[in-house]
């Protein structure tokens, strides 16, 4: 996985199969999909496989993004009750907040977050 | 960082003069009260930049909500952290404002402003471009 993830391309690129635009498989675009479904937990083998046909590749897209800003909004939510129970000091609901992204979260990049910021916690009572 | 702002649609360039410095002794006052008392980084940014509410991302509109939030809620510090005042916000937009609050506030990775710019026009905010780092060494 790249150290900077840029996801702007596949968000894009989903706004444009939603809007009915024809997705061209070219090179680049395949490149894009392989290397962001490894950087949103998706296999190797159910990334080619979508790459098969037009069709499922653009399935395959709108699941990318779906996986991206679902679990964007899972984990910023989570974060941001984790912080005012951190404030609190109620830090066992602020951890319980975080353990419950990762009990769910597929995408590497966010379960990472989470387990920073849990691990961060650990110091605390 | 390839957040590009030109994406995305211009914020209101509506302008409302608020928190600006007044002669009226019960608005200098809760200026006063207010800067005292602002711990969310979005508050604070509107009191540091009167009459310019793009400063901090926001239309005028949405500053004088979270100005009347802080407000109402400055009394009572737990309620500080609370954003059910901007209840009239779609909720992605209250995500996107709440994220930036933290992105500030908690020294996220990445372009605060630049994020929220880019959820406020993809609905989205860009958890690849800002987010918390681990803290190291504690």
């Amino acid at each position: 996985m790249p150290d900077e993830l840029d996801w702007a391309p596949i968000r894009d690129l989903a706004r444009r199969v939603r809007n009915g635009e024809r997705l061209t498989l070219t090179d680049d675009v395949r490149e894009l999909l392989e290397r962001t479904a490894s950087e949103v937990g998706m296999s190797k083998a159910d990334a080619a496989s979508a790459l098969a046909s037009t069709a499922s590749a653009e399935a395959l897209v709108l699941e990318l993004a779906r996986r991206i800003k679902e679990g964007s909004d899972r984990l910023m939510d989570a974060l941001h009750r984790a912080k005012r129970f951190r404030l609190a000091g109620d830090f066992d609901s602020a951890r319980q907040e975080l353990r419950e992204v990762l009990a769910v979260e597929v995408v590497p990049h966010y379960r990472e977050i989470a387990e920073g910021q849990l691990e961060d916690l650990a110091k605390e009572p | 960082m390839k957040i590009l702002d030109g994406r995305f649609g211009p914020l209101s360039v509506a302008v409302l003069a608020l928190g600006c410095a007044s002669s009226h002794p019960a608005v200098a006052e809760r200026d006063q009260y207010a800067q005292a008392t602002c711990t969310d980084s979005l508050t604070c940014c509107v009191q540091r930049n009167p009459g310019n509410p793009e400063a901090c991302g926001l239309t005028a509109s949405e500053a004088a909500t979270l100005m009347a939030g802080a407000k109402a809620a400055a009394p009572d510090e737990a309620e500080e952290w609370n954003d059910a005042h901007n209840t009239q916000l779609p909720e992605w937009k209250r995500r996107c404002i709440r994220n930036y609050g933290d992105c500030k506030e908690d020294g996220w990775k990445g372009d605060c402003y630049a994020c929220l710019r880019y959820c406020e026009g993809q609905l989205e905010w860009p958890a690849d471009q800002c987010f918390p780092a681990k803290k190291k060494g504690k």
